[in-house]
């Protein structure tokens, strides 16, 4: 097992240099698997990838440049990813962030200033979701081989009618010990390191120890705070004005252009925080509580009941005036949002709801997403287009990846409590 | 962009055409003509004269014939629709059919892509072909072949005079036992839609703005419907948006609907020769395999009832026609009816994956149905529909398939949903390589790895693999069904 972790870059790109930007991010989006300036299969450490460019925007007296994001989804410690990121990619990382200011100049960059360059262009990932915790980018193909080969090379040989569910599974075993390729499989995955295990449970109890103070030890400070927060939103959910608005066609076909090439797709949104601070320490709060729910609950492959999503993040930006959300999910867009309605839609009004313009919503996470026409108009109105994004493994969704595990781990020996008969209802 | 016009339960059935309320089961034959409109005066003229020959749903009994009308975005905007009120009609609508986003959207690729379309496919931005323009679709429906011929006769000479060319005349036919070509009872599952007065399963009764603008849809919200100042109807012809409000805004939507027609071409001798090849010749095999993935046996039963065997009852027995089951309960493992099978992907029931229970499973299905109104074409390859006598006679070389047809108000999430969300992506139900086996698109991003369908049984599933894709699409378009009084309306433009 392998911790996952969200990265990401945010570097202002230089005046004038938006246009040339955008077509070379657009040329290499284009197609990402064989473009020879970022060489993006050699990226072992990546699982998802994406450059996207965001408007610069003024804030009363504050003006923001135009920025340029790259986000990853990546294994391991940071250092080792960003070590492979400019030896592997350093020429194409020039050509980009040659646009970008700070850069180093162009033949003056090397892997130490490059990592420096990105190092210090590092932001705060808010709140970082992985529907496949700990499995590695080589970990996710290989484990889908594995599944593969047992169905076309032992499976699909003969007819298992009326055999044992624990005799079949011997035949599994037998075949993948003796073939060639599988030997891997024999040994389950390596476990987490202690310290993870360490970090994992130690914040859980904080967080536990903490909320007990909050409601025992402190409750003549927390109920006040919690009724005047109530009392609050209240008057905001009443007050708060919204416009229902309509993507223009053209943006929502740049929005098309890359959408369903494969089986998943992403989405970049971007959407301004409701002024204030009651909205953005409310908006605080409840991502930090959907990133530790994500964690510590939704932890199976499912954010909120939805079965689909790789990897998904929130990002606060220019000091909670933003919301920037990345994901890279399964299925369409249509799907993705009916998900999000259908199953989800208390968990993202809480979010969404602290934007402007959202769905009316009730009590922070009723109604609001709710109303579907209305939702989808907005959700689809802040989507900004994605120049380049690159996935390792295009083919495989999230239940497969979380089907493939479960399928290994009993070849390798690990205890289930699952029955046999379940298990093999897995292929 | 807020609409707030009334919730209401009882239907105008008056207004609505009745091609979306029934099947026409009266009528076996049809003949679809697509249109282009060439003089707009002389349409206008004919409009108005047919508006009140167009069958509603208020029928009691049906005349001698049914005839119905759509447009599509083009025809509409021909006819002079001002642009604030098309601005209001759907993305997809507005965009057509074919277009390179919907292409991998709906599977039309390779053989399917709009390039070969026979027919349309050049509504949007892009043409993709050298197919005329359509305006406007005209559906017969009649008793007989000769009927139909001699409808169309009468009906051909009112439409040119009507300005109006008729590029093409398509024919549905109804084969023996209500079968599609590869020899399956078709037309069983529909949903009702509520209010339509039409008594059945409350599971089954889908509120009717899933069908038709101007009332509740499955999110318990009126859709968005294309509206316009009350000026810009000073005849008042169009019902108000808010009965209550009738100096606001009127609503050419209300009672409309939006239909898909695509053309599906169906590879019968494929379908039969590769179900053989994988039974090793075993007929009762053959069978069980294609009945597997459609779901139902050929007599129509279907599988998560009558699991072992065709029943083999009358083509009208209660059998045959069984739509009152679901999977939950019955078959949740898909030891029964497949998950991949085409009637359980098309309509998950009561048993959608990641879902909590069979009610909210319900629910949330219902938020992607459709009406199908699907007609044969095509001369079958041997009367029976038999497996035995279709592999023994090889197919002459002549086309036959299905005039897919089907009603929605909001095409991306019901028949575009459906079409790539349940029918072609692979991934669907946990599934790896599965998309629709019956009518799919294997995905090409696959390279060469073709389609595969798992057969969930005990003690382990069964799976057959490289199967070819047997269902092309060769023509296609998105129309509007507009209500009786919105088609006075564009007469009267
Ligand atoms: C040539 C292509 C097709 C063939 C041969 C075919 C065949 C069938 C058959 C035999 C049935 C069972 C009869 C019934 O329950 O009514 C059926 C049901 C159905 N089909 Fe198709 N079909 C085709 C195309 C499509 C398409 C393009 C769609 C939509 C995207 C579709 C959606 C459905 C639905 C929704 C059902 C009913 C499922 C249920 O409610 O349980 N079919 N089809």
């Amino acid at each position: 097992m392998i911790n996952q972790h969200g990265l990401t870059i945010r570097a202002s790109i230089k005046d004038g240099k938006e246009d040339e930007l955008r077509t070379l991010l657009n040329t290499i989006g284009d197609d990402v698997i064989r473009s020879n300036k970022l060489p993006f299969q050699k990226l072992t450490t990546v699982h998802y990838m994406r450059f996207v460019m965001v408007e610069g925007r003024t804030f009363g007296q504050k003006k923001i440049a135009p920025s340029l994001f790259l986000s990853t989804n990546f294994d391991g410690p940071l250092n080792d990813h960003l070590k492979q990121i400019v030896e592997v990619a350093g020429e194409g990382l020039d050509l980009i962030y040659e646009h970008c200011v700070g850069y180093p100049e162009p033949g003056k960059a090397n892997s130490a200033n490059r990592i420096a360059y990105l190092q210090k262009h590092k932001i705060r990932t808010t709140t970082f979701y992985t529907g496949t915790r700990g499995r590695s980018v080589a970990q996710i193909p290989q484990e889908e081989s594995l599944f593969d080969r047992i169905g076309s090379g032992l499976l699909n040989k003969r007819s298992w009618k009326g055999e044992e569910p624990n005799d079949i599974f011997k035949a599994i075993k037998a075949y993948v010990h003796t073939t060639k390729g599988l030997e891997w499989a024999k040994k389950l995955s390596k476990p987490f390191p202690l310290q993870y295990y360490l970090a994992y449970y130690g914040q859980l109890l904080a967080v536990v120890l903490l909320l007990l103070f909050l409601v025992i030890g402190l409750l003549p400070i927390t109920a006040p705070f919690v009724l005047a927060w109530y009392l609050t939103l209240h008057y905001h959910e009443k007050h708060d004005t919204r416009k229902d608005q309509l993507i223009p066609m053209k943006r929502d076909q740049i929005l098309a252009r890359r959408e369903d090439i494969l089986i998943q797709n992403q989405m970049t949104h971007l959407v301004d925080v409701k002024p204030g601070f009651f909205r953005l320490y409310t908006l605080k709060f409840v991502l930090w509580a959907v990133g530790f729910l994500g964690k510590y609950y939704w932890n199976k492959g499912e954010l909120g009941g939805i079965p689909t999503i790789h990897f998904a993040r929130w990002v606060l930006l220019d000091g909670g005036k933003r919301l920037l959300f990345f994901s890279n999910f399964d299925g369409s867009w249509q799907n993705y949002l009916g998900d999000f309605i259908d199953k989800a839609a208390v968990g993202l009004t809480g979010v969404w709801s602290n934007t402007i313009n959202f769905p009316k919503t009730t009590n922070l996470i009723y109604a609001g997403a709710k109303a579907e026409e209305p939702f989808k108009r907005w959700a689809r109105f802040y989507q900004i287009p994605t120049q380049v994004w690159y996935t390792a493994y295009p083919n495989i969704s999230v239940q497969n990846v979380n089907n493939n595990s479960k399928v290994r781990e009993r070849i390798g020996g690990k205890s289930t409590s699952e029955s046999m008969a379940d298990w093999l209802r897995r292929f | 962009m807020s609409q707030q016009p009334e919730a209401e339960i009882t239907l105008e059935l008056g207004d609505i055409q009745g091609v979306i309320t029934q099947g026409y089961g009266k009528f076996p034959n049809s003949r679809y003509l697509l249109l282009e409109i060439k003089d707009v005066d002389a349409t206008k003229k004919w409009l108005s004269s047919i508006a009140d020959t167009i069958v509603d749903s208020e029928w009691k009994e049906l005349g001698d014939y049914a005839a119905n009308v759509s447009f599509t975005f083009l025809g509409l905007k021909k006819l002079g629709l001002n642009q604030e009120t098309c601005d209001l009609f759907s993305r997809e609508f507005k965009e057509g059919i074919a277009t390179d986003h919907r292409q991998r959207l709906l599977g039309d690729r390779g053989k399917s892509s709009p390039e070969h379309w026979k027919w349309g496919g050049n509504n949007g931005e892009k043409h993709f072909n050298k197919n005329p323009i359509i305006h406007i679709i005209w559906t017969l429906f009649g008793l007989n072949e000769e009927h139909i011929n001699k409808l169309y006769e009468e009906h051909a000479k009112e439409i040119e005079a009507g300005g109006m060319i008729i590029h093409n005349k398509l024919d549905g036919l109804t084969l023996k036992d209500r079968k599609e070509h590869f020899g399956f009872r078709d037309g069983i599952s529909q949903p009702i839609i509520k209010g339509s007065g039409m008594k059945e399963a409350e599971h089954n009764t889908v509120n009717a703005g899933e069908f038709l603008f101007g009332y509740i849809n499955g999110y318990e919200e009126i859709p968005l419907s294309p509206t316009m100042p009350k000026e810009l109807d000073p005849k008042d012809i169009l019902p108000s948006l808010d009965s209550k409000n009738p100096g606001g805004p009127k609503d050419f939507g209300k009672n409309g609907t939006y239909m898909v027609y695509r053309q599906l071409s169906q590879d019968v001798v494929g379908f039969w020769e590769y179900m053989d090849q994988q039974a090793d010749g075993d007929e009762e095999k053959r069978i069980r395999l294609a009945s597997k993935m459609v779901g139902r046996w050929p007599s129509g039963a279907p599988l998560a009832k009558y699991p072992d065997k065709d029943p083999m009852k009358a083509p009208d027995s209660k059998v045959s026609n069984d739509d009152d089951f679901g999977y939950a309960a019955e078959d949740a493992m898909g030891d029964k009816c497949p998950f991949g099978s085409h009637l359980r992907r098309n309509n998950p029931r009561d048993a959608m994956p990641n879902t909590s229970d069979a009610k909210t499973s319900r629910d949330i299905v219902n938020r992607h149905r459709m009406i199908r109104r699907g007609r044969a074409y095509g001369k079958p390859i041997v009367d029976t529909m038999h497996s035995s006598d279709i592999l023994k006679s090889p197919a002459a070389g002549q086309d036959m398939g299905l005039h897919f047809v089907c009603f929605n108000t909001n095409i991306a999430r019901q028949f575009e949903f459906v079409q790539h969300t349940w029918v072609n992506d692979p991934k669907f139900h946990g599934l790896y390589n599965d998309p629709d086996p019956v009518m799919g698109e294997p995905d090409p991003e696959l390279k060469g790895k073709k389609a595969s369908f798992t057969i969930q049984q005990a003690p382990v599933r069964e799976e057959v693999r490289d199967i070819p894709r047997f269902v092309e699409v060769i023509g296609g378009e998105y129309f509007f069904t507009p209500g009786i009084r919105a088609i006075k309306y564009l007469a009267s433009l």
